[in-house]
């Protein structure tokens, strides 16, 4: 087909399935979290695409961009 | 009014001019030429030998190609007498010295641009094409042996009467549609000349099967009779635009009908630069050396990119906007002059550098016809069909233009090429969504070269912003009273699965089973009658209204495959497509089973056709491949039901009331 490169979502599938073998031997509760990290980091596959570069940094800095959202609307919450 | 219809011959050509309903065929003599360029050194030693042979006459001239002047011989000669040249010149120069140029270019192509003629010329674009009468000829098949033939779509019974009525069309008429499938046509006329009705002048290929982005195709073989031009039904070109698109292809390409008809959009796309290039005389590498730049692995991740899609949040939207960048890569090639001799060194292009005049780049300059006419034709195609497919023909050969940049045999493709285009693509995209977000709007997906917006800002303000930024024609597609975005298993909003409402209540559907064809037809009605549930509905609340209306619809398929009865069994024939040969097969799956039926029948099955199944006990691997067998496996039927279900269940649970809507401004903060 032409394309040499892995597309970011290509390798986010690889990304995750590296990491469900971790899931192996986490407690439930940090399976979910786990979950929702790597959730968070395919909503924003196309902005990591985007800028080109490392996927697996991407991934983390926009999981934690998601999580800094969550921090401010519980800030905000708590100011009301 | 005189119009060539056809060409055919090598070393004399003939053209068919069609005149009131009459042909009439005229001869040309035909020469040509080839460019051989090398080394002074080399080239000297070549007309030495030339010089020997007396069939050729060569001269010394200076020719261009897309990057530059050369010197070197132009070698006269009959076009029949050009690929014994070629490797006598390749054995001289031992297969290196020598660039040898135009030397594998169809004749009759070459013929007419050198002529600057062109096939189904019109005055004016908006003309219409000539009257062909057509006939049509599709035999039908069953394991019995001939069951009939639909000639002009009347059925012929396959007895003496039938077949002679159907021999005489054939013999008698200049334009044949046949049909092929399964090697019928061969068979056919097999069978006419077993009964003494010979066909004269008739040669059939053979079968084809090939790969293409990963899907397996197969191809029915073509075929030709003296005298004739013979169009396949199944042809790519005929079942997406019919005949006025085949017309336009061949007067686009250069290519004479038939041939326009049998190649993929993408050959007809190399044909007409080719066609370009001969009529401002720039020479066509017989084989393309111009190959990939080195550069560093960094490089290579940075540039190495497809088109720029956005991850949208499933869930049901109101009031949004479909906005459509036209012809979008074309028009980047175009208004950016991107070509392979322009395209170099190691700057990226950047949105806003577009230009129309100056230096022209050949592939920009090739390409501004195709596009300046699909863009007529674009829009004026509500008025009449044979503009829509006169569109759609051009559509497609505007497609694989892109394409084709990166495919390392095209003649004027090069990879740097196809990657500026995406580059500045995605850059194009991205700024319309920085536009969108400055003007009050909030993007809900995007998808290459196109948008879905919702906000309060003056969307036509919008359009015009946008195509002034970019230099890139936007226009809206649709305004959708409510538009679904469905889940994919992982949770995430799928890519492509969707459907809307338009204001106009004309839907937009993409992914469902509505749209796939290995789904039973069952599956397809329950969704057809779906939308027609909610084709009234400009609310949540009224969609949410509709739920038990839905449980009850969904009720009646399920009661409806209960209850089945035989008369209904062609509702349930699903077109399994066939991959791979029955042997290749690991898995015991129904187009295994399948293929294990035809080949107890002693039918033979390529990969790439789809065959017709309906499954009447899935454990057992038993399937109805008859007319006569009928019954159906209640349960596989429903799994398939509940599967189209889903999408329609979950428009009614992003409808409730009870479910948190999100708040799509917020998410966008």
């Amino acid at each position: 087909m032409g394309r040499t490169v892995l597309t970011a979502r290509q390798i986010m599938d690889i990304v995750e399935k590296r990491y469900r073998t971790m899931e192996r031997i986490m407690c439930l509760e940090d399976i979910e979290m786990i979950e929702e990290i790597i959730r968070s980091g395919r909503k924003h596959s196309p902005e990591i695409s985007y800028a080109g570069g490392d996927t697996e940094t991407g991934i983390l800095l926009l999981a934690l961009v998601e999580v800094m959202k969550r921090l401010k609307k519980l800030e905000q919450a708590n100011l009301k | 009014m005189k119009t060539v219809i056809n060409g055919t011959g090598m070393d004399t050509i003939r053209l068919w001019y069609y005149d009131d309903g009459k042909v009439k065929i005229e001869s040309f003599r035909n020469m040509t030429w080839i460019f051989v360029h090398g080394t002074p050194y080399d080239l000297d030693f070549l007309a030495n030998q030339l010089d020997r042979v007396h069939w050729v006459r060569y001269i010394r001239v200076k020719m261009k190609d897309i990057y530059g002047c050369m010197d070197g011989l132009r070698i006269s000669l009959k076009p029949s007498l050009i690929p014994e040249m070629i490797r006598a010149i390749e054995a001289i120069g031992l297969g290196r010295k020598y660039s040898i140029y135009n030397g594998d270019i169809n004749p009759v192509l070459r013929f007419m641009s050198e002529k600057k003629l062109q096939f189904f010329h019109l005055e004016n674009p908006a003309d219409m094409d000539v009257e062909i009468p057509w006939v049509s000829v599709v035999p039908v098949y069953s394991p019995g042996g001939l069951r009939h033939i639909l000639m002009n779509g009347q059925v012929k019974e396959p007895d003496r009467s039938g077949l002679e009525t159907v021999h005489d069309a054939i013999s008698n008429s200049r334009f044949i549609i046949y049909g092929n499938r399964g090697d019928s046509f061969t068979r056919l006329v097999r069978e006419l000349s077993d009964s003494g009705m010979y066909i004269k002048g008739f040669h059939a290929g053979k079968i084809s099967v090939y790969q293409s982005y990963g899907q397996v195709h197969f191809k029915n073989p073509w075929i030709s009779i003296n005298g004739k031009i013979c169009m396949d039904m199944d042809s790519f070109i005929l079942q997406e635009s019919g005949m006025e698109g085949a017309y336009a292809m061949s007067r686009m390409s250069s290519l004479p009908l038939e041939s326009a008809s049998d190649v993929t959009p993408g050959t007809a796309v190399s044909s007409m630069e080719v066609s370009q290039a001969i009529g401002r005389n720039i020479l066509i590498p017989l084989y393309k050396d111009d190959h990939e730049n080195s550069r560093s692995v960094c490089e290579l991740l940075e540039r190495d990119r497809g088109g720029l899609v956005l991850q949208p949040d499933p869930g049901l939207y109101l009031n949004v906007y479909e906005i459509d960048f036209s012809s979008m890569y074309p028009s980047i090639m175009v208004n950016y002059n991107l070509s392979p001799e322009t395209v170099t060194g190691s700057k990226k292009p950047e949105v806003g550098e577009f230009s129309h005049g100056g230096n022209r780049g050949f592939l920009s300059e090739s390409l501004q016809n195709l596009l300046e006419t699909r863009l007529f034709y674009k829009g004026i195609k509500g008025k009449n069909p044979v503009y829509a497919a006169r569109d759609t023909a051009l559509k497609w050969m505007l497609l694989t233009s892109f394409g084709y940049t990166g495919y390392k045999n095209a003649k004027f493709g090069k990879i740097e090429v196809h990657e500026a285009i995406t580059s500045l693509g995605r850059d194009i995209l991205a700024r319309a969504i920085g536009i969108a977000h400055r003007m009050g709007f909030h993007v809900i997906h995007g998808i290459v070269d196109s948008m879905w917006i919702t906000g309060d800002g003056d969307v036509e303000t919008l359009l015009r912003e946008i195509e002034h930024e970019t230099g890139i024609g936007i226009v809206m597609d649709g305004y959708y009273r409510w538009i679904l975005f469905l889940p994919s298993r992982n949770g995430t909003g799928s890519l492509n699965r969707y459907m809307g409402l338009r204001h106009d209540r004309t839907y937009k559907v993409r992914g469902i089973e509505l749209r796939r064809s290995d789904v039973p037809q069952i599956s397809r009605q329950f969704q057809e009658d779906a939308l027609k549930l909610f084709s009234q509905c400009g609310t949540p609340e009224d969609i949410y209204s509709k739920r038990l209306e839905l449980a009850e619809l969904e009720n009646s398929y399920m009661e409806r495959i209960r209850n089945f009865s035989g008369d209904d069994i062609e509702n349930y024939r699903i077109n399994f497509k066939i991959t791979r040969r029955r042997e290749e097969y690991i898995v015991n799956n129904i187009q295994r089973q399948a293929l294990d039926v035809f080949y107890r029948s002693g039918i033979e099955v390529n990969p790439g056709e789809r065959i017709p199944v309906s499954v009447a006990d899935r454990k057992r691997g038993v399937l109805n491949m008859r007319q006569d067998q009928t019954g159906i496996d209640r349960k596989f039927y429903m799994k398939y039901m509940k599967r189209a279900f889903e999408c329609f269940d979950y428009l009614v649970e992003s409808a409730s009331p009870l479910r948190v809507q999100r708040d799509i401004r917020e998410y966008f903060q």
